[in-house]
């Protein structure tokens, strides 16, 4: 499953500010996703790591700057198909008569014609990103019939048969167990490695280390910015996290 | 009488081959199209949108225009409406429905009252399948032919709309176009229904297959073909019962469609009444 890189970065993200009603959601951010790159975007809840995911997929109004994928504005690249996201998946309807395969498949590109069905293409395509997430013996089972941990597996499995430049994680380690954890961090890396540019939210800095090459430390604006090893200081994760210095335990 | 003259006694009167047809593809697209209405969770938009029309099939009667063309621009109104209720920040959405879709119904029912030739208009109240017209036939499978089509074009579109409308704006479709699809095949599955069972029964036609087949089904894709077969017999079945028994046509239709329902919580294999009951009495013994 490779993608072609996208130039001159999968993300870039100039000046954005949106503001949500009464509430300043982002300031005056800038961010720079490079392909072939894991990049997490870290910050407490309601530091605005949601608002910029919706930013770039077009679930909420930019109030100024801009947001471009693959040196092109982000609505175009969601009509190529170029943006994968996995959001958090507390929405999905547990009684949805899909199977985990249907929901996969939805990834990929809707068969044309009336009664068009899947390619073969398809259908490799699922059973491999299934494989990945090791999930293939549940390929039939009802979406419903699933853990938190293997439904979050399938939205992955869906992000990644979308063969996309750009892969954006809202907090997918959030709430999921250790086993589905790890596999979905060596998937992120593999994705990275296949040529993605990888955008990943977390709350959780322990693991940044193993996850990312790259970090963004969000409180509504950007604290800092940078390779993960020097970037994460206590003065940085202080600012972010509105601690003092001193609590900040590497 | 033989079973076989039982069922063909009835087809020697011409109006009688014409009720079965308009509810058999009244009922087939109402079904196919609940589905997803059942899914988006939209029975009550059904039920709102299929009283709203109401005034518009009156006003396309007095002008001289096709039902249909009246009943989508009424729905799109009550929409619009509902929304423009909702804006004025006090009113939830389930009164906003409530009070637009009402007032639109009481407007139809004025209408009607005012406009000569009353019995036939009242009949688009409560169904006259027993009434139809050659060319209300005609009329009645062209729309559903368009429906059909269309929602079987697009039905990608419209399951993602229901199971993920976040993806489907990430795919680059717009949710909010889809859900306006949805809407304008609603308006015109209610045009079709209301030539079978009425206005006011055309939302059980909209509700009641789909949540029957979403009892009996574990995927879309199969739910797509039970429920209009579901439908369509409990039509053919309805139809048959008020000719022998002399009841109201449509509301005999549904009454079949509700049976039809309560037997699925009962034996739908798995996760019925009976099945629950007996995997109980398996694990006690």
């Amino acid at each position: 499953m490779t993608s072609k890189p996208l130039t001159p970065a999968a993300l870039e993200v100039r000046g954005l500010t949106v503001v949500r009603g009464e509430v300043r959601a982002l300031t005056d951010v800038d961010l720079t996703v490079a392909p072939g790159r894991v990049t997490a975007l870290v910050g407490p809840n309601g530091s605005g790591k949601s608002t910029l995911f919706a930013a770039v997929t077009g679930g909420v109004d930019v109030t100024s700057g801009t947001v471009k994928v693959g040196g092109t504005d982000a609505a175009a690249a969601r009509r190529r198909r170029e943006i994968a996201f996995v959001g958090q998946d507390d929405t999905v309807d547990r009684q949805f008569p899909l199977t985990v395969a249907d929901v996969v498949a939805q990834g990929r590109p809707a068969p044309r014609g009336l009664l068009g069905r899947r390619t073969a293409a398809d259908r490799a395509a699922v059973a491999e990103a299934l494989a990945r997430v090791g999930l293939a013996d549940l390929a039939r089972r009802p979406i419903g019939a699933l853990s938190g941990g293997q439904r979050r597996r399938v939205l992955v499995a869906r992000a990644l048969v979308q063969e996309a430049g750009l892969l954006l994680l809202d907090e997918p380690l959030a709430g999921v167990d250790v086993a589905s954890a790890e596999l979905l961090v060596d998937i992120v890396r593999a994705r990275a490695d296949e040529g993605a540019g990888v955008l990943v939210s977390t709350h959780d800095l322990a693991g940044v280390t193993d996850l990312a090459d790259d970090v963004v430390l969000l409180a509504g604006r950007v604290v800092a910015a940078g390779p993960v090893a020097s970037t994460l200081t206590p003065a940085a994760l202080a600012e972010a996290f509105g601690l003092r210095t001193g609590d900040v335990r590497r | 009488m033989t079973f076989l003259e039982l069922i063909l006694d009835p087809l020697s009167h011409e109006f009688m081959v014409r009720a079965l047809a308009v509810i058999s593809v009244s009922s087939a697209v109402s079904a196919l199209l609940s589905c997803w209405l059942v899914l988006v969770g939209w029975s009550l938009m059904g039920d709102a949108v299929s009283h709203a029309v109401l005034p518009g099939v009156v006003l396309a009667y007095i002008l001289g225009l096709p039902f249909a063309v009246g009943a989508v621009v009424f729905a799109l109104g009550a929409v619009v409406l509902v929304a423009a209720v909702r804006s004025t920040g006090r009113t939830k959405e389930d009164a906003a429905i409530g009070i637009v879709f009402t007032t639109l119904f009481a407007l139809g029912l004025v209408l009607v009252s005012v406009t000569p030739s009353q019995t036939d208009l009242m009949h688009v109240v409560f169904g006259n399948v027993l009434g139809v017209s050659r060319s209300e036939l005609v009329q009645v499978a062209a729309l559903a032919a368009v429906v059909v089509i269309v929602a079987l074009a697009r039905r990608h579109d419209l399951t993602a709309f229901a199971f993920d409308p976040v993806q489907l704006r990430v795919l680059g479709r717009s949710p909010g176009r889809v859900g306006a699809l949805l809407l304008v095949l609603l308006a015109l599955t209610a045009v079709t229904a209301i030539q079978s069972v009425g206005v006011v029964l055309v939302v059980a036609m909209l509700v009641i297959p789909g949540a029957t087949a979403h009892l009996l089904s574990d995927r879309l894709a199969r739910m797509l073909v039970v429920a209009p077969a579901v439908a369509v017999a409990c039509g053919v079945v309805g139809v048959y019962v008020s000719y022998y028994a002399d009841l109201a046509t449509g509301a005999t239709v549904v009454l079949a469609q509700g049976a039809a329902y309560l037997l699925a919580v009962l034996l739908a294999p798995g996760r019925g009444v009976l099945a629950r009951a007996r995997r109980r009495a398996r694990t006690a013994a």
